[in-house]
């Protein structure tokens, strides 16, 4: 009986399949640090939104504007509202920093012209002395031009939550034209009262987002970009009563919500996938160039793709999402693949595990940027890239075949 | 895993080992972050209780923020320490390592309430440092050791108190330190070479 010879020595090396078991148990430690990261992404906005909040209450919160009516002396309860109103306000947004924070604040020029009847004036508001008042925070009035009143320049007087001016009843004409105009600093929402049996709205200018609220929804509107208008009409409505309510307002909400924090919780999705197909890809690559590579340098390039997350996220708070995007993708393309490159001292594997990155990361891109269409891609990218795994898988099994 | 018959004498110093060492070294960085977390939820109690002001128990909170960071790189220097050095660190001497690096919180607590943040920082590091580096003197016997540990913490802390004064700006220079890190990692592990199952650093 012949004896056996010893087992060639060969160096001891772990198995595929304990490999690919590791591999998967640093994919879950991976994720607690991309967990770690959203949750420092979520910290940052809450920090951005309180500052937000701050610029917009130094700057103005919401307006809402409504007015011109007429009664006989303030805080009456009897008004009389305009027969005509017309109401032309232009936004014009800016945005606000400190220190790396911003937000969206608007200027706004509002232009309020129409025309009141004497006989509804006289009947309502009496016939002494008549105020003339307009709703509005005047702590977020710019400039202010004097009230055109039949014929009459009237200087306004401000209380906090309204301004008015006063007018003797007994020398206004049968048709009162009206007309003034003010800058008013604002954020988030837009909105005035229709007030008057004939009232024409109309807003226009920049901004980002607009949704448009109220009431009623717009007659015309357009959005094209950044700009938009729209204009409410409404005729036949009754006056009077109906002003005391807080109904009537119509206009826009300006979305003010900064999105580059909902794009690195959005891209922290994808995190996993990234890393198990890159973990894969190397594998591959370590199978077919039949050398070992220890699990420590998987780890090292593991922590790497998820540095880029931080990184996104630390960039993205300085420039566009875009750009920030670019360039941590890069910073993390150019490390792994030149490690891969050192490690194995072959140039071919390090370009082929920058493609792979490169097309990773763009994939990437392009769902967050397409949201209506990201679903869609996304499966399909990944059932592309399942085929090449699957594609990559058969190659090896040939060369172990065939060696 | 299978072991084959072994010819030479055990390798020391083998991949396995590093994996078991890097497992123990991350399992005792967690249990020890959460205890810093702890410590952080005790700080902020004792604002509450008007013992320390506000704006020092940020300074605070925002160092412990940095903990498991400074337990995972002064864990992985140690093992460097014990790879190019070939001096013997055990598990029990790696975590109270890593418990005189999360005591440092809680003194650093304890300072501030009583002196500015800048003094009590300087002190309770300076103290920590002392206590590992004639740890590591015990341990090694090898002064070149000692000054590699003493150096790397002098940076970390260094770092922290940067990062922790710096604000706002805090988030990119400290991802751009753990990009630069991560690089640095992976030139040591280039470094490192497998020969008869032994790590060496060439």
């Amino acid at each position: 009986m012949q004896v056996p010879p010893p087992p060639p020595q060969v160096p001891r090396r772990m198995s595929y399949a304990s490999k690919v078991l590791m591999l998967g148990l640093q994919c879950v430690v991976l994720m607690v640090g991309a967990l770690a990261i959203w949750l420092i992404s979520y910290s940052r906005e809450d920090l951005n939104n309180d500052v937000a909040e701050d610029i917009a209450g130094e700057w103005g919160r919401a307006v809402y504007i409504s007015g011109p009516t007429v009664r006989s002396y303030p805080d009456s309860a009897i008004v009389c509202t305009p027969e005509i109103f017309n109401c032309e306000a232009t936004v014009d947004t800016k945005s606000l920093h400190r220190n790396i924070y911003e937000t969206e604040v608007f200027n706004a020029r509002v232009s309020l012209s129409g025309t009141f009847c004497k006989d509804s004036i006289l009947a309502t508001a009496g016939d002494s002395i008549l105020v003339i008042e307009l709703k509005l925070k005047t702590k977020q009035i710019a400039t202010l031009s004097p009230l055109d009143f039949g014929g009459k320049t009237l200087r306004w007087k401000k209380t906090p939550e309204s301004i008015f001016a006063e007018v003797p009843a007994n020398d206004i004409p049968a048709t009162i034209h009206y007309s003034t105009d003010f800058d008013i600093h604002g954020s988030a929402a837009l909105f005035i009262k229709q007030i008057g049996d004939k009232s024409a709205i109309t807003i226009d200018g920049e901004a980002p987002n607009p949704s448009f609220k109220g009431s009623g929804l717009p007659d015309e509107r357009s959005v094209r970009g950044r700009t938009f208008s729209a204009r409410w009409e409404r005729s036949g409505a009754s006056s009077g009563s109906v002003y005391k309510d807080e109904t009537g307002f119509v206009g826009t909400n300006f979305l003010v919500g900064v999105d580059r924090y909902q794009k690195v919780a959005r891209s922290l999705k994808y995190a996993f996938m990234i890393i198990v197909l890159t973990y894969m890809s190397v594998l591959f690559i370590e199978i077919g160039m039949k050398c070992n590579i220890p699990l420590l340098n998987y780890l090292l390039i593991g922590v790497a793709l998820i540095i880029f997350y931080i990184l996104l996220l630390s960039f993205c708070e300085r420039m566009a999402f875009g750009l920030a995007y670019l360039i941590a993708s890069a910073m993390t393309v150019g490390l792994i693949s030149a490690y891969i490159w050192k490690m194995l001292v072959s140039p071919k594997a390090g370009i082929g595990i920058s493609l792979i990155l490169i097309s990773l990361y763009a994939g990437c891109y392009i769902l967050l940027t397409l949201s209506t269409y990201a679903l869609l891609l996304g499966s399909i990218i990944l059932f592309f890239a399942l085929a090449a795994m699957m594609y990559g898988s058969l190659h090896i099994n040939q060369e172990a075949a065939s060696n | 895993m299978d072991r084959t018959p072994q010819f030479e004498p055990a390798a020391k110093y083998s991949l396995h080992w590093l994996g078991t060492r890097c497992l123990f070294l991350l399992g005792i960085a967690f249990v020890l972050s959460m205890i810093a977390c702890g410590i952080d939820s005790f700080a902020s109690s004792r604002v509450d209780a008007g013992l320390i002001s506000g704006p020092r128990y940020t300074l605070v909170a925002n160092s412990i923020v940095y903990c498991f960071g400074v337990l995972a790189i002064t864990s992985v220097s140690l093992l460097l320490v014990e790879i190019a050095f070939r001096k013997d660190i055990n598990y029990l001497q790696y975590a109270l390592i890593a418990m005189a690096l999360t005591l440092f919180y809680l003194l650093l607590l304890a300072m501030s309430e009583k002196m500015p943040f800048p003094i009590a920082y300087a002190t309770v590091s300076v103290m920590t440092i002392a206590l590992i580096a004639a740890f590591i003197k015990g341990i090694t016997q090898d002064p070149k050791a000692v000054r590699l540990t003493v150096g790397i913490l002098f940076l970390e802390y260094g770092m922290i108190y940067v990062l922790v004064n710096i604000g706002a700006m805090a988030l990119l220079i400290g991802s751009i330190t753990l990009f630069l890190l991560i690089a640095v990692a992976m030139y040591f592990t280039l470094k490192l070479k497998i020969e008869n199952d032994e790590l060496v650093i060439k």
